[in-house]
């Protein structure tokens, strides 16, 4: 029978205790309930006896050893000889590489700093054979961090002499992974990472600095800017509500150019037609945009026969229905349920819950969905209007054509969706029975 | 519909459910023949007898801890605490024992429990029979938080936690007993975390808990006057809380003022404003507030007592101010 | 020991025997499993105190109730506990009574009617006494017993519901297992008085028995059982009894409150398991041998249970929101 001795958890919150003093030595014969050994805790010193009559065997702490909680440090064995230890498979294994190859000679290529807070990297793969020649700019290996995978460059050139890490080693920033030496070696050396074998790696010179910097063209990954905002001039510091704030940015309006015209301030939600305002007309002063969204503009060609048909019917069969109503029916329902659709028509603007039934769109107010610029029966033959807070869609009359075209910032509504968006309410538009079934 | 008092759809409440479920009884100081110093529970004992309207000395420990192993064992007590600010002479019962008992059995043990107290301040009572302290037991995981704005709530509310399997918390205003409104002759039960629209509004939304529904409902009617549109909501749970609907409405009207009679540090106004500002900022076109009771102690002296506590005026002057766009700085 | 004059039956005799050997070895793997750092947090062992809960609770059926302690490992046992569920819990596994989340000082067997340790000292005598209420009204016939130590008798709401047990009659057994030590500190020095006066104040029949002695114990508990059913409640009791380790796993230097000669007494003179295994030989109702064998199938109980539970897993994370609320799956979700 064996019986394990163990370093025992006696405090209220210990993790190791301080091995005072062995009462007996290795192959003494002891009966249970002598005392073993002496163990100091955070709080006191006390005597562990012998669990089991035998003789101790196999000592792994000495006096003065500070051992974790639940180790074994000897052994009760029923004779007096030292058991086999047992093999511990990491420990034999890391051994019998363990007669390190020596390391060549050269400069030691190490982990990069590439993230923000970045303490070690994944080694992707390498790009180049231990032994080959490596010129300063070849890519020589790649380092995946917590944002991307960059491709890190020799730094000099050279001889790859050693490679110390393999893919899919996570290493510490600022460890050897490479060497690289001047001349060819004739067995250069080609493992996996581990901790203690770098520290073998003799070199009075300091790393070689070109290796920790990427490439130029892979820069390091800095964290997205939170917002894209053109910031107001440093130390005036200009009071909005979070609701302007996203607004502006929405409509890509830069609220610099609303506190230049001394606004008074905090800006709020209602002084988003002054933030246009004064963002338009400085876009007019200078001629540069102040879009700093990509924005999608598409433009549709329909026949205006059934529409002016339709429109007369509407308005003498469909209750409080008129021109703007239906439109905006036609034009929420082409973005999605419920939306609510502003139409500016002849300087008048209203607001709508857009239904697909026309007696129950209706007015409301609140902050639109989709803006209708309704130009029909004007001079005005062509238009793209500039995006604002919602998608804008205008309606021109040209020949025997309406032109809607149909612009947005892409945040709001870009590409593929913008164009289903015009595609249906140009559908619509040339064939309005369709909008009732 | 009948009118009827706050004091009164209690009493039915209990009634209705103690006709329902032979296991739901009554426990606490003078609940029998006295029906409680605010006769809340007058009648019930002469319907359902001593071995279910039960008085108990005046050990509120005692009786917490006999309630929650009967409602472990197979009752649905009502536990009936005189006043609130008795609540910390329970705590152990009611947040080592009810609380936890079903997190840690891991869900074998349960506690279908109501305990139904009372808060409110201005019925010159001074500091220690005053004190509004839900925001105290909303901290604790595993204890549900009902605060009726009314008689109607009262009652549906009580019903539902009556029958739910958790322990419930209930707070009923003191000064609204004799308070009336109208109340549904036929059965019906509240549920938790619904939160209640009082008003429809869009300039700014008042939140409001218990009896400061009213004080909102007063606000959004003095703010309609001067061309303001308050929406008023009542959470009526506080836990669960409906944090959909007061976000959605943060949403839409961009202002919020919470108003809790808690003390207004760490209390119920600080959460959910803190839960509209993480869920709603780039929503809001002015700072969320709050309005709670004064930090202090509640005074006797009825000059000071009744400016501890938030009015439909504070809560008008405030909106006022954020609806402008008046800079808030509390500095 | 206590000469029955009902005599017990050798299957009644073995039975508490047996409880009692599963009682001392599942704490000797309790301490074995803390001292090997292999158990999280810490425990209090009941080893020397198993007369008290195997007397009592074999004078109980299933569905009667008990509450417990935070040194309650023992009454779990007594009350029917499965080891493999207990030793799950100690260590925090998805297959513990409690799916890991009581732990030793929180155990709870639902289906045994034990409705958990407790670890607020006397925190759990208000639910023993509201058991006995729910009895009453619902006529059920159910006994509840509320364990406590001697430290527990400092704790006002005892005398809060005894008073009410008292005024009710309720079917209450208030048993205090007086192991001599309060924590770290000799009972004389935190308990005035009797103990037992205490609940005689309150016109509670009480009685004062060797907690050593699981015949004495078990043939009390008999009667006063047979009488809390019939509405003759509550009753108290003062088991006289005694805790082998420190108050808890940690505590082995000990000697500033408590002197090793003592402690020698009990273990050799006055150990209740020592003691039954004679009697059981002496009146031919089992042979060493037979007692030797009943040790080892113990024991290998429960080093089968230890093993299960060191290999069984852990709750998923997923857990951790689960059972605050018995309607809401996930609170967090």
């Amino acid at each position: 029978m064996r019986h394990d001795i163990i370093m025992p958890a006696l405090g209220m919150a210990q993790d190791t205790g301080t091995l005072l003093a062995w009462h007996k030595s290795e192959g003494e014969a002891v009966t249970q309930g002598e005392t073993l050994f002496e163990v100091e805790t955070d709080k006191t010193t006390m005597e562990v006896e012998a669990p089991a009559s035998g003789f101790l065997v196999g000592i792994t702490a000495s006096d003065g050893d500070e051992v974790p909680v639940g180790q074994v440090i000897a052994i009760i064995s029923d004779s007096a000889d030292t058991p086999a230890k047992e093999p511990d498979a990491g420990t034999e294994s890391a051994k019998a590489d363990a007669p390190a190859q020596a390391l060549p000679e050269g400069k030691p290529v190490i982990m990069p700093v590439l993230g923000m807070s970045q303490d070690s990297g994944v080694l992707v793969g390498w790009n180049k054979e231990p032994g080959d020649a490596v010129k300063q700019d070849d890519i020589l290996f790649e380092v995946e961090t917590d944002k991307s995978v960059v491709e890190v460059p020799a730094g000099l050139d050279g001889y790859l002499a050693a490679r110390l890490a393999a893919a899919g080693d996570d290493v510490p920033t600022g460890e050897t992974i490479a060497i690289i030496s001047e001349g060819k070696v004739a067995d250069p050396v080609d493992r996996a990472y581990s901790q203690s074998a770098t520290t073998t790696a003799s070199t009075e010179e300091p790393p070689a600095e070109q290796a920790a910097t990427p490439a130029d063209t892979s820069p390091a990954p800095k964290k997205p800017e939170t917002a894209k905002r053109p910031a107001p001039a440093p130390g005036d510091k200009i009071l909005a509500s979070p609701k302007l704030k996203r607004l502006a940015y929405q409509a890509g309006y830069d609220l610099a150019l609303l506190a230049a015209t001394g606004h008074p301030q905090p800006f709020h939600a209602s002084d988003f037609t002054a933030l246009k305002d004064a963002n338009t007309s400085a876009h007019k002063r200078t001629g540069t945009a102040v879009t700093h969204e990509a924005v999608t503009r598409l433009s549709a060609r329909v026949s205006p026969v059934e529409l002016d048909a339709f429109l007369g019917w509407a308005s003498d069969h469909v209750e409080a229905a008129n021109d703007a109503s239906v439109i905006a029916a036609f034009a929420g329902a082409s973005l999605g349920d419920h939306s609510t659709v502003r139409i500016h028509r002849r300087g008048i603007s209203e607001t709508y819950a857009a239904h697909t039934q026309l007696s129950k769109t209706v007015a409301t107010e609140g902050e639109p969905d989709l803006i209708v610029h309704d130009l029909r029966g004007t001079l005005i033959s062509s238009a793209e209007l500039p995006p604002d807070s919602a998608p804008v869609i205008s309606i021109v009359g040209s020949g025997n054509e309406l032109i809607l075209t149909l612009t947005s910032i892409d945040s709001l509504l870009a590409g593929k969706d913008a164009a289903v968006v015009l595609d249906n309410f140009a559908g619509r538009m040339a064939d309005p029975l369709r909008h009732l079934f | 519909m009948r009118k009827i008092t706050l004091s009164k759809a209690v009493n039915e409440a209990l009634a209705e459910e103690m006709r329902h479920d032979e296991t739901v009884i009554i426990l606490g100081e003078d609940v029998a023949e006295a029906g409680t110093p605010f006769k809340v529970l007058s009648g019930l004992v002469e319907e359902f007898g001593t071995e279910r309207v039960i008085d108990t000395p005046i050990s509120e420990p005692g009786f917490m801890g006999i309630g929650v192993g009967a409602a472990m064992t197979g009752m649905r007590p009502v536990v009936d605490l005189m006043f609130g600010d008795f609540i910390f002479l329970i705590m152990d019962q009611l947040c080592n024992q009810a609380a936890k008992t079903h997190y840690m059995s891991g869900g074998k043990l349960s506690v279908p429990l109501v305990l139904r107290t009372n808060m409110g301040a201005t019925r010159r009572s001074a500091a220690q029979h005053s004190q509004s302290l839900h925001a105290i037991v909303a901290h604790i995981p595993g204890l549900k938080v009902a605060m009726p704005s009314s008689a109607y709530e009262a009652k549906g509310l009580l019903k539902t936690a009556i029958r739910d399997n958790n322990p419930v918390v209930i707070f009923e205003d003191k000064l609204m007993y004799q308070d009336s409104a109208e109340v549904p002759e036929e059965e019906y039960s509240i549920p938790f975390g619904e939160a209640c629209v009082k008003r429809e509004g869009t300039d700014i939304t008042l939140i409001g808990t218990s009896s400061m529904v009213q004080v909102c409902e007063k606000a959004a009617e003095m703010l309609q006057a001067v061309g303001i549109s308050a929406e008023v909501i009542d959470p009526r749970t506080i836990v669960p809380l409906d944090e959909k609907t007061l976000v959605e409405s943060a949403k839409k009207t961009g202002r919020v003022i919470v108003v809790d009679e808690g003390h207004q540090s760490f209390g119920v106004t600080s959460e959910i404003a803190s839960r509209i500002n993480e869920k709603a900022f780039y929503h809001l076109d002015a700072p969320t507030t709050r309005i709670g009771a004064m930090d202090v102690p509640i005074p006797f002296s009825p000059a000071l007592e009744d400016i501890t506590v938030p009015t439909p005026e504070r809560v008008f002057e405030q909106a006022k101010k954020l609806v402008s766009g008046e800079l808030i700085d509390a500095a | 020991m206590s000469n029955s004059k009902k005599k017990l039956s050798a299957d009644e005799a073995l039975r508490m025997f047996r409880q009692m050997v599963r009682i001392r070895t599942f704490e000797n793997n309790a301490n074995q499993l803390y001292l090997s750092a292999k158990m999280p947090g810490l425990t209090h062992m009941y080893s020397g105190e198993e007369a008290v809960a195997v007397g009592i609770c074999e004078a109980l059926l299933p569905t009667d109730k008990i509450t417990s302690t935070h040194r309650g490992h023992g009454h779990c046992v007594a009350k029917g506990a499965d080891f493999k569920a207990m030793f799950c819990e100690l260590l925090g596994k998805e297959e513990g009574y409690c799916r890991g989340k009581g732990g030793s000082m929180h155990i709870a067997d639902q289906s045994n009617g034990n409705l958990g340790a407790n670890a607020i000292v006397g925190g759990s005598m208000g639910i023993a006494t509201g058991a006995a209420l729910t009895s009453k009204l619902k006529k059920t016939g159910d006994v509840a017993v509320c364990f406590f130590g001697d430290g527990a008798t400092a704790q006002g709401l005892m005398y809060e519901v005894m008073n009410m047990a008292a005024l009710w009659n309720l079917p209450v057994i208030y048993a205090c297992e007086n192991n001599g030590y309060s924590e770290y500190t000799k009972t004389e020095e935190i308990a005035a008085g009797s103990i037992t006066a205490r609940a005689e104040a309150f016109g509670i029949e009480s009685y004062q028995v060797d907690g050593q002695d699981v015949i004495a114990v078990n043939e009390l508990s008999q009667k006063l059982v047979d009488r809390a059913r019939k509405g003759e409640g509550p009753f108290f009791l003062e088991l006289m009894t005694y805790r082998y380790h420190g108050h808890h796993v940690g505590d082995i230097n000990r000697e500033y409150y408590r002197a090793k000669d003592e402690e020698a007494d009990w273990k050799e003179n006055r150990d209740p398991i020592i003691r039954m295994r004679a009697w059981l030989v002496d009146n031919g109702y089992a042979t060493e041998e037979a007692l030797d064998e009943l040790h080892k199938e113990v024991t290998e109980d429960a080093e089968n249970a230890v093993e299960y539970a060191l290999n069984a897993p852990y709750p998923d994370v997923s857990e951790v929101d689960m059972h605050v609320y018995t309607d809401i799956e996930h609170v967090l979700a």
